[in-house]
């Protein structure tokens, strides 16, 4: 009997021995399992239920004008976005005196008073807020874009639950108008997420604005902040590069003042002025009649939201006898004081070519005919050259050829090859028709000849800055010499002709001394025929060390032509300019040429 | 504190012996237990007794009381510091996420604020400035020429244009720009346009009606020069031709 129990103890004791082993053995082989052969999925399992990524979004660069005025900044802003479901009948919130404790207020209230920070219409609000009727609520309504932090916080402090501010980036342009056909403007990326350039030099200098996009990974609690003592991953955002202009944003806002008054007071299509360093080829200054002001590009016209100093192709007129007669200088052909006997009108291979104003024959210096601008005595001039050689030269001044210097629709103009001009253009080419270029061209042209006949190729910005305030210096831009120094000097001889006794008379400044070549040029309709002008005046000052070309070009004025003049834009912005800079008055003489032959200098037009 | 085990002897020790008494308290006559160390090995069946480990002395016992409570405080204090740390890292952690919101609003404020004085100090700002308090621009400045000790130009006085057309300015940061705001304008003289001439067409045809009310009692059913004929108002009511009538034939 006692045997038998203590048998059956025995055995159940065995039983229950081997059931412990076989459950210490499961667990023992799911621990091995898990910590062993498994672990990395499991672990990366849990990694991701806690493990929080985000982009970290870098701060798009500022431009900046040559003194360091920002004239493009990037600043946060926010988009208010609630959620309609899940709504209370009531608003719960925190006092809004400062005492402690919590009161209930109604929707009405809650939305009057966010109507009121917001600008907006009560009623209009209330549709956002809530649901509408039977409507399905909806998880995401927009309330307001681009609330300043300010007006956020306030927001945040009606205390409606569910409202949402969302960061976004901003761009804006602090000086408004100021240099806006240059600057453009940004678009939304097409994620909605960022702002990329969508004109002008946001849109030429995307790549060094934007900056590079950094990551940060991290492990959250269930409270949402992030667990201390583990490690985060990151990958730091790089900030956009700085752009820093060679605009002057004072000369800027008086060359586009200048250039808009000259443009209501002609009814002109549009004018610009071009203002440029002559040693450097920077350019300081591009004025545009049409305003565009970057915050609100929608209000400009589409044609005038990129500069018409480089967008806009005409026939420059006299202004392009510059080119020729530095060519005919430079070839050897002529030399300043050659005489030549000039008729108002002449016939050159069955072609009459006809200065604007009948006048009688002179005797007159190459000077003089370059000062009064006869198209006669120019063609009599040009004609001693050959088709190619005036071509050559004419490219090498920059025509024909788009100018890059960061704005985007630079035109190159229209210079066709020598063997494909017709019998008049190829006379048209010496005075300035038969082909086109742009505002910034011309300046182009007269920053080589007053820099000793060195072109420098335009540039619009001076260098970059990097997040770390280090200045990275862009290539150096390109340089090459139309001319010779001699032919260079003696051209400036001749443009201090134009304004001592040609037709710049106006173009005087006092105390400097001014040379340059005015310039009318017909302007061919879209009829195919001419129907109307473009007014131009290219300066250079002071002339004994030149250091900056002013162009002033305005494009088919309207009303009676014997006013039009860009004279006062030239000298205004001129003036403006030497006087930024500390310019000292010019000591010397002046070294203008005589216009005709003889001692009579004063004969009429 | 003696070690001594109680003295059970079970029976198996004993096989064979029966209790020398039973149901006393009396002693029972069995031999005294004696050292294992005493024991001699003799044949003889003694009863052989555990003995004891010899007993700790007294400083070794407090060293080890002292080692205790020493590793008891470490673990104490290892706890307490690692709590201690733990906390404050979170601490710290929250005031760092706290820290970070005030220096992005500190950032926001600088950033409206600069932006502010930028769109200030904009030279279309300044120039509107400089107009109202009066100031014009500078005329031409005198020149000295040093070597001839000779003024070989005076200075021009400033002068105030009477009409202000010099001073055109340029939209200020902010401001809408002059063509939108001309078109604006322009809508909405367009518009109080539109309503002046409305009401006064209402008025005209007001006029028109009524006179056109007394011309038809006068003759009526007369035909305009287009041949339309002319109803009163009461006949159109409200509409453009007069709804169809019917008479009931009398006869």
């Amino acid at each position: 009997m006692i045997s038998t129990a203590s048998t059956t103890a025995k055995k159940r004791m065995r039983v229950v021995l081997i059931l412990s082993l076989a459950a210490l053995l499961a667990i023992a082989g799911r621990l091995f399992w898990i910590q062993g052969i498994n672990a990395a999925t499991v672990a990366e399992k849990a990694q991701q239920v806690r493990q929080r990524e985000e982009v970290i979004t870098p701060t798009r660069g500022s431009i900046l004008d040559r003194n360091g005025t920002t004239l493009a900044v990037s600043v946060d802003r926010y988009d208010l976005v609630i959620d309609q479901r899940a709504q209370e009948d009531a608003v719960t919130r925190k006092k809004r005196d400062g005492s402690n404790g919590r009161e209930k207020v109604s929707w009405d209230q809650a939305i009057k008073e966010l109507a009121e920070l917001l600008n907006q219409d009560p009623e209009d609000l209330k549709k956002l807020v809530r649901p509408q009727g039977d409507a399905k609520p909806k998880g995401y309504v927009i309330l307001a874009k681009g609330v300043t932090p300010e007006v956020k916080n306030e927001v945040m402090e009606v205390g409606i639950p569910r409202l949402n501010a969302l960061l976004r980036s901003e761009r804006q342009y602090p000086q408004g108008v100021i240099a806006g056909p240059l600057l453009g403007f940004v678009r939304n990326s097409e994620d909605q997420t960022s702002l990329v350039g969508a004109e002008g030099l946001e849109l030429s200098q995307e790549e060094h604005l934007r900056g590079t996009d950094g990551r940060r990974k991290y492990e959250v609690g269930a409270d949402g902040v992030r667990i201390p003592i583990t490690d985060i991953e990151e990958t730091p955002a790089v900030n956009g590069q700085d752009v820093q202009l060679t605009i002057d944003s004072d000369i800027n806002y008086i060359a586009q003042r200048e250039a808009e008054k000259k443009q209501k007071q002609f009814s002109a299509e549009w004018v610009s002025v071009v203002v440029m360093e002559v040693k450097t080829g920077k350019v300081l200054a591009i004025g545009d009649s049409a305003q565009l002001d970057p915050n609100d590009p929608g209000a400009t016209e589409p044609e005038f939201r990129r500069s018409t100093s480089i967008t806009r192709a005409f026939e420059p007129g006299s202004t392009g006898k510059a080119p020729i007669f530095a060519a005919a200088i430079d070839a050897g052909v002529v030399s300043p004081l050659d005489e030549m006997r000039v008729p108002h009108q002449k016939t050159f291979t069955k072609e009459t070519i006809h200065d604007s104003l009948p006048h009688s024959t002179y005797d007159m210096t190459v000077a003089g005919i370059f000062a009064r601008s006869y198209n006669t005595g120019t063609v009599m001039v040009g004609n001693k050259l050959s088709k190619q050689q005036r071509y050559d030269y004419m490219r090498a001044f920059g025509l024909g050829e788009s100018i890059q210097m960061g704005l985007n629709g630079a035109s190159a103009g229209q210079l066709a090859a020598p063997d494909t001009w017709d019998r008049r253009q190829q006379y048209t080419t010496m005075f300035g028709q038969g082909y086109s270029q742009t505002v910034l061209h011309t300046a182009s042209i007269f920053q080589a000849l007053a820099n000793g006949g060195v072109r420098i190729a335009p540039s619009l910005i001076d260098h970059y800055v990097d997040a770390d305030g280090n200045a990275i210096e862009r290539e150096k831009p390109e340089q090459r010499r139309v001319v010779k120094k001699k032919t260079a000097d003696e051209m400036l001889k001749l443009m201090e002709s134009v304004v001592d006794s040609g037709t710049g008379g106006k173009m005087r400044i006092p105390g400097y001394r001014v040379g340059g070549k005015t310039g009318t040029g017909q302007a061919a309709g879209p009829s195919g025929g001419y129907d109307g002008y473009t007014y131009s005046f290219a300066g250079v000052a002071p002339l004994e060390d030149p250091q900056f070309v002013v162009v002033a070009t305005m494009y088919r004025p309207q009303g009676s032509w014997k006013e039009f003049s860009v004279a006062d834009t030239f000298t205004e912005v001129m003036e403006h300019t030497l006087n930024t800079f500390d310019v000292p008055p010019s000591s010397t003489k002046s070294e203008a040429y005589k216009v005709f032959v003889g001692k009579d200098q004063k004969k009429p037009w | 504190m003696t070690q001594r085990a109680p003295r059970r002897i079970q029976k198996s020790a004993f096989p064979g012996t029966a209790p020398v008494v039973e149901g006393s308290a009396a002693r029972a006559a069995r031999p005294e237990p004696v050292p294992a160390a005493d024991l001699q090995f003799a044949e003889t069946k003694r009863r052989v007794t555990l003995s004891l480990v010899p007993k700790l002395d007294q400083n070794n016992r407090r060293s080890l009381i002292v080692m205790f409570s020493i590793l008891v405080a470490l673990a104490v204090a290892v706890v307490v510091t690692l709590v201690l740390l733990n906390t404050t890292v979170a601490q710290r952690q929250y005031e760092i996420v706290s820290l970070r919101g005030q220096e992005r609003a500190l950032s926001q404020e600088n950033q409206a604020l600069l932006k502010e004085a930028q769109s200030l100090s904009a030279p279309q700002a300044l120039a509107k400035e400089a107009k109202e308090l009066g100031l014009v621009a500078p005329g031409a400045p005198g020149l000295v020429n040093l070597d001839q000790n000779k003024i070989s130009r005076e200075a021009k006085a400033a002068t105030k244009p009477e009409d202000g057309t010099k001073y055109v300015n340029l939209p200020l940061p902010g401001e809408a720009l002059k063509a939108k705001a001309e078109a604006k304008e322009k809508e909405l003289a367009a518009k109080k346009e539109a309503e002046a001439k409305a009401e006064a067409d209402a008025k005209a045809a007001a006029k028109g009606s009524e006179e056109k009310a007394k011309a038809s009692k006068a003759a009526t059913e007369r035909a305009q020069k287009d041949g339309r004929p002319v109803f009163t108002e009461g006949e159109l009511n409200g509409g453009t031709i007069p709804a169809p009538s019917l008479s009931t034939p009398t006869s």
